[in-house]
């Protein structure tokens, strides 16, 4: 996946002798702000963050309904116009971004934790614990999630909260991966050694020396996380299994609009557009992060 | 060679049987079970004839056995709201989905690589960071929303494409339609595949490029063009092949959105409206059959990667 980001050359950042006493993270940090694409994705994230937590405060509900003014194009009362039942698609739009940066958020949680656990386990004990723990990520890494995530959804009916837990018990795989990785780098390393001579139990010597080891590769990967949690939940919700009407979400405002393409063509521009905005910009972010941490993938 | 065959086709038969626990327990544990026992008008009596007559009154452990020997003879049971064969429903709704998932597939192959190729061989220019935005773009874009703004475009407002299903209506269902037909689907399908198979084209040919015997080829005076196609594609194209093999599941995935907005008469399709309606027999047959493709064609990407790079082999 290593994609060169522009602006991401950094060797003449270890050339400097000056810079030597410099800490690791304020040199990560001046990779990373070096690459501005990385840079201004994070700031749109700040931003529409910041619009979906505080903006809808001075609007009114999502779910008033206006039918007279249904399907309305962009009016200044109406900044982005009206969906089929006259609800302002500004306000449902703000509350749907809303819900989808909390799910991304959550489910990447979820994940990364049922990742790192198994990882971690794998990574430490090795042996057959890794050959079975692994073989099964490799396994639920090659179905597609979707179809499971379909009966899952069925069976257990959909909400905010069925639908964070299972896009994060379906996509823990990549990090199970990268954490394991690091595992392996460190568990041999002399201050583990040294640990483990100290008489540090494994929970220990996983909790404080190995797992802050990889807290930077962690990071990319729940960058990139919350991005593929994003996308799955809206299009759950697009076919209908995600979050349920009048509860507005991306994907169900989508789904909604595209009954009415012919009268209101619009009405299906502004949530695919949000959503493309928030996941380009975690994948920018998730690039340019994984440049700054290791400038040998770039 | 053999002995490695023999681990992957044991991983593979593991694979499989772990989904069809997993998704036979999901859907065991269901409150209330399918959806024809809700009527109001059905009696106590009426139900439990039902269940009986459907199996649901044998234990877990004899359902799961009855189903899977069942299974292993291609009989997946009857679909509780069609009645009609699970097999037969399948059978109806897979070449479908086999013809978009073969035209994306190619379209994802014949335009990927060589812009992956490109952009590896005009490293650091403006056409390697336009194909990189690109290809983070082609992952980005939620699938639904580019199918429906091709539709606003392609159906609305030009009015040269149909906007759903495989035929016309009422048309003689010959090739020209069709071919109407699938034009948006197999691009919305292609995209995300398209998009991974340039990032891997690329930094894959990025990684031969540095080898030792790519400077010698090039010591001995061959154009750059000869070193680019005959000595570093071929070793550049051997992980490309494992991950369009693992693109399959993406494909199948996909299916399930795009079959929706075009009203595509796939798995996809079939696969939500049993979900919706409940009709159990049929997801969980959709779910296997997908499964199956799944893991045969990660088994045989297993075998031509091991077949291209002997290093694996041995691993």
């Amino acid at each position: 996946m290593g994609v060169a980001a522009p602006g991401a050359a950094t060797a003449p950042v270890a050339l400097r002798p000056q810079r030597a006493s410099e800490g690791l993270s304020a040199r990560m940090w001046r990779r990373f702000v070096r690459n501005r694409l990385a840079l201004i994705s994070l700031w749109l994230l700040v931003a529409i963050t910041l619009a979906v937590a505080v903006w809808p405060l001075f609007l009114g509900s999502p779910e008033a309904i206006d039918t007279p003014n249904a399907l309305k194009d962009p009016t200044p009362q109406h900044l982005l116009g009206t969906d089929e039942l006259g609800r302002d698609t500004l306000t449902r739009l703000l509350h749907a971004g809303r819900i989808s940066l909390v799910v991304g958020f959550m489910a990447m949680a979820i994940s990364i934790l049922v990742g790192s656990l198994v990882g971690g386990i794998a990574g430490y004990f090795g042996g057959t614990a890794d050959t079975v723990l692994m073989r099964i990520t490799d396994a639920m890494m090659s179905l597609p999630a979707i179809f499971l995530l379909l009966v899952i959804l069925v069976v257990f009916g959909s909400g905010l909260v069925t639908v964070v837990v299972v896009i994060g018990v379906t996509s823990w795989m990549g990090a199970a991966r990268v954490v394991r990785a690091e595992v392996l780098r460190f568990k041999n390393a002399e201050f583990v050694e040294a640990a483990r001579a100290m008489g540090a139990r494994p929970r220990r010597i996983l909790a404080v020396h190995v797992f802050p080891n990889a807290v930077p590769s962690i990071i990319v990967t729940a960058s990139l996380g919350v991005a593929r949690a994003i996308l799955t939940e809206s299009a759950l919700s697009y076919l209908g299994l995600g979050i349920q009407a009048p509860t507005p979400s991306l994907g169900n405002m989508l789904s909604n609009a595209q009954t009415y393409l012919w009268n209101a063509p619009l009405q299906a521009l502004w949530p695919g557009l949000l959503i493309l905005l928030i996941v380009l910009a975690s994948n920018f972010l998730g690039d340019g992060l994984r440049d700054a941490l290791d400038p040998q993938m770039a | 060679m053999l002995a490695y065959a023999v681990r992957r086709l044991g991983s593979a038969l593991l694979a499989m049987f772990a989904v069809t626990v997993i998704t036979f327990s999901i859907i065991q544990l269901a409150p209330g079970g399918p959806a024809i026992l809700l009527d109001d008008r059905l009696t106590a009596d009426d139900r439990e004839q039902i269940r009986r007559n459907l199996g649901l009154d044998q234990p877990l452990p004899v359902q799961y056995y009855l189903w899977s020997s069942a299974l292993v003879q291609g009989d997946l049971g009857d679909s509780y709201l069609q009645r009609e064969p699970v097999s037969d429903l399948i059978a109806r709704a897979f070449p479908n989905t086999l013809l978009l998932a073969g035209v994306s597939l190619a379209l994802a192959i014949l335009i990927g690589i060589p812009l992956g190729i490109f952009a590896a061989a005009r490293v650091n220019s403006s056409w390697d960071y336009g194909s990189t935005f690109f290809s983070v773009v082609g992952i980005s874009i939620p699938s639904f929303w580019l199918g429906i703004l091709m539709i606003i475009l392609f159906s609305v407002n030009l009015r040269v494409l149909p906007s759903a299903g495989m035929y016309t209506l009422g048309g003689d269902r010959g090739l020209a339609d069709l071919s109407t037909h699938i034009v948006m689907p197999a691009i919305v399908m292609a995209l995300a595949p398209l998009a991974t198979v340039v990032r891997y084209t690329r930094s894959s040919m990025l990684g031969v490029i540095r080898n030792e015997y790519i400077p010698t080829a090039r010591a001995k005076g061959l154009a750059e063009r000869v070193i680019l196609y005959r000595h570093a594609l071929k070793n550049a194209l051997v992980p490309v092949v494992t991950v369009i093999g693992l693109q399959l599941p993406v494909f199948l995935g996909g299916s399930v959105i795009v079959e929706k907005i075009f009203a595509w008469p796939g798995m996809g399709r079939l696969a939500v409206d049993a979900a919706f309606g409940r009709d159990y027999p049929v997801v969980m047959g959709v779910t296997v059959v997908v499964t199956l493709m799944v893991v045969v064609a990660n088994f045989l990407t297993d075998l031509l990667y091991g077949f291209l790079d002997p290093r694996i082999r041995w691993a």
